[in-house]
């Protein structure tokens, strides 16, 4: 952890050259902290963990490149629905990226596309269609924007060993597509937290992952887990559990992902995502939430991109 | 030997009110105990029964059994016992952490227990067919073909068939079978056996029977159903 901010006060950093991975990563963990923690009463629970203010993480959104759609949009959408509004010197920047990541043409109002936002991060445009294009599934109709994944609702679990999170998308790819990254050494193309996932045996894999709490602050955690890998017909499924991590700043890291076959959709992929986390750290067991829903969405958000084309 | 057969008294065990007096049942299993073909895991299920039901029992020979089956004092193995959290008894050498045994009466005359256990193995190396556990299940099978069932007096043995059905993938194993004798279907159920999610080389094991033909399984068919699932799943899946 390097530096450390005055508790109660949201730093207004802004420093270039930092590398788009640590801009991305502490922009989205900036968005979550503002939509689950609310920024006036954690920033001064939760020394040295304060995020970028909702401004400052807008104006990194706005300078990521624009084909980071999805990251983009659930961000975007989080800061939103907490409550963000921007300010004269952003506001342009601000609706010009509302309108690409929702696809809201020219010509519409420019408030459509802050309804679009909202409710996408109040989970409720899973019916309702804002591209051009869209399936049914399981009976539903599901909007898509130029061939987008389409997320479903995250669930959050508070439980007696840990908050458990889980994440579930459609993957406009085949099975065999998605089934590769669901193998546990290939984890790392999940998004910009992982910084490596190699096998160090045949059950174990030491998995290395790094969260930016602003554009200065980070941590880094080292774990090695036992993992399993299943293939079968119409699903790839890996399971893992914490063996240990090498600072013992967590107690439980356990939870499985898996990919599935669509009956009649054989370009579609489900994709789930199942994450439980106990830190040792009460203050960050606080922020587990916001902290488990931005991995597991982050990795949906990331599924394009590695699989890729 | 003098005494009852060590069926009979594991049988006594999970019969309500129990048939034979706790001294006679603690004499078989601590009679069965140097004994090769007496599984050391269906005895600690015996005597952790006579614990959680009878408190006030205090023998040297109880206190004995728990010590050597067991590997607790009894003042714990009583304290663990009174949780009630499993219905089989914390093995000290034995990969099964957790067991749930649950009852439904579909029908007056059908009686189905299910028995949900985890086991600290991968699923790849766990008996799925039905042949392993009658060859595993001894107390119920030891003549081939013929179904041992216990009780007082004892009712006579059932020759029976198998009639498996095994479904399969890469994270479950299920199979399907009736038991059959010349009256026709007997007992019903099946054994899924499954990936634990999020705990890798971990194995749910749900292992479910219906008993079909009313009195077939005597006077007591909800308790000798039960132990003839929980006798099975420790004596096949634990070791």
């Amino acid at each position: 952890m390097m530096g450390h901010q005055p508790a109660g006060r949201t730093p207004r950093v802004r420093l270039w050259g930092v590398d788009d991975d640590v801009r991305e990563r502490a922009a989205l963990w900036s968005a979550y902290y503002h939509r689950f923690a609310g920024a006036p009463r954690a920033a001064a629970l939760v020394e040295g963990r304060q995020p970028l203010s909702p401004d400052a993480a807008c104006g990194v959104l706005a300078e990521m490149p624009r084909e980071r759609r999805a990251p983009i949009r659930r961000a975007l959408a989080h800061l939103v629905t907490a409550g963000y509004r921007p300010g004269a010197h952003r506001r342009a920047a601000f609706d010009a990226l509302a309108r690409h990541v929702t696809d809201t043409a020219p010509g519409e109002p420019r408030h459509a596309a802050v309804a679009k936002l909202r409710a996408f991060g109040g989970r409720s445009t899973h019916a309702r269609p804002f591209g051009s294009d869209a399936v049914a599934i399981d009976g539903r109709l599901y909007g898509l924007a130029r061939g987008d994944c389409v997320p479903l609702p995250t669930t959050v679990t508070v439980e007696a060993d840990g908050v458990s999170v889980r994440g579930e998308t459609l993957v406009p790819r085949p099975l065999d597509a998605v089934a590769a990254i669901v193998r546990p050494q290939n984890w790392h193309r999940l998004g910009p937290f992982f910084e490596s996932t190699s096998l160090v045996g045949p059950s174990e894999l030491r998995e290395v992952y790094v969260v930016d709490w602003d554009l200065v602050r980070f941590e880094r955690f080292e774990v090695h887990l036992r993992v399993d890998f299943t293939r079968t017909r119409d699903r790839a499924h890996a399971d893992y559990s914490l063996m240990y991590d090498r600072d013992r700043r967590l107690f439980v890291d356990d939870g499985w992902s898996e990919a599935q076959a669509i009956e009649g959709h054989p370009d579609w992929t489900r994709y789930i995502g199942v994450k439980k986390v106990k830190f040792a750290a009460s203050y960050s067991n606080l922020l587990a939430p916001a902290m488990m829903s931005m991995f597991i969405e982050s990795n949906a958000d990331w599924l394009l991109k590695a699989i890729g084309p | 030997m003098t005494g009852p057969r060590l069926h009979d008294a594991l049988w006594s065990t999970w019969v309500e009110p129990a048939p034979l007096g706790v001294s006679d049942v603690l004499g078989a299993i601590h009679r069965a105990c140097g004994d090769d073909g007496a599984s050391p895991a269906l005895l600690a299920v015996g005597v952790w029964n006579v614990i959680r039901r009878v408190r006030d029992v205090e023998s040297r020979e109880l206190a004995s059994l728990v010590e050597r089956l067991l590997g607790i004092d009894l003042a714990d193995a009583r304290r663990l016992g009174a949780q009630r959290v499993a219905c089989l008894p914390p093995f000290p050498r034995l990969p099964i952490v957790a067991s749930r045994l649950l009852y439904t009466t579909p029908h007056p005359d059908v009686v189905c227990a299910t028995f949900d256990v985890l086991i600290c193995r991968p699923l790849e190396e766990l008996p799925a067919r039905p042949e392993d556990w009658l060859a595993r299940a001894r107390l119920f099978w030891s003549t081939p073909g013929m179904l041992g069932l216990p009780g007082v007096p004892a009712p006579a043995p059932a020759r029976v068939t198998v009639d498996p059905v095994v479904e399969e993938s890469g994270l479950a194993r299920s199979v399907r079978f009736s038991i059959r004798d010349g009256g026709g279907a007997v007992v019903g159920g099946r054994i899924t056996l499954a990936k634990e999610n999020g705990r890798p080389g971990t194995t749910r094991a749900t292992v479910e029977r219906t008993v079909e033909r009313p009195g077939f399984f005597g006077a007591k068919p909800r308790a000798t159903l039960a132990y003839w699932v929980a006798s099975d799943v420790v004596g096949v899946l634990g070791g």
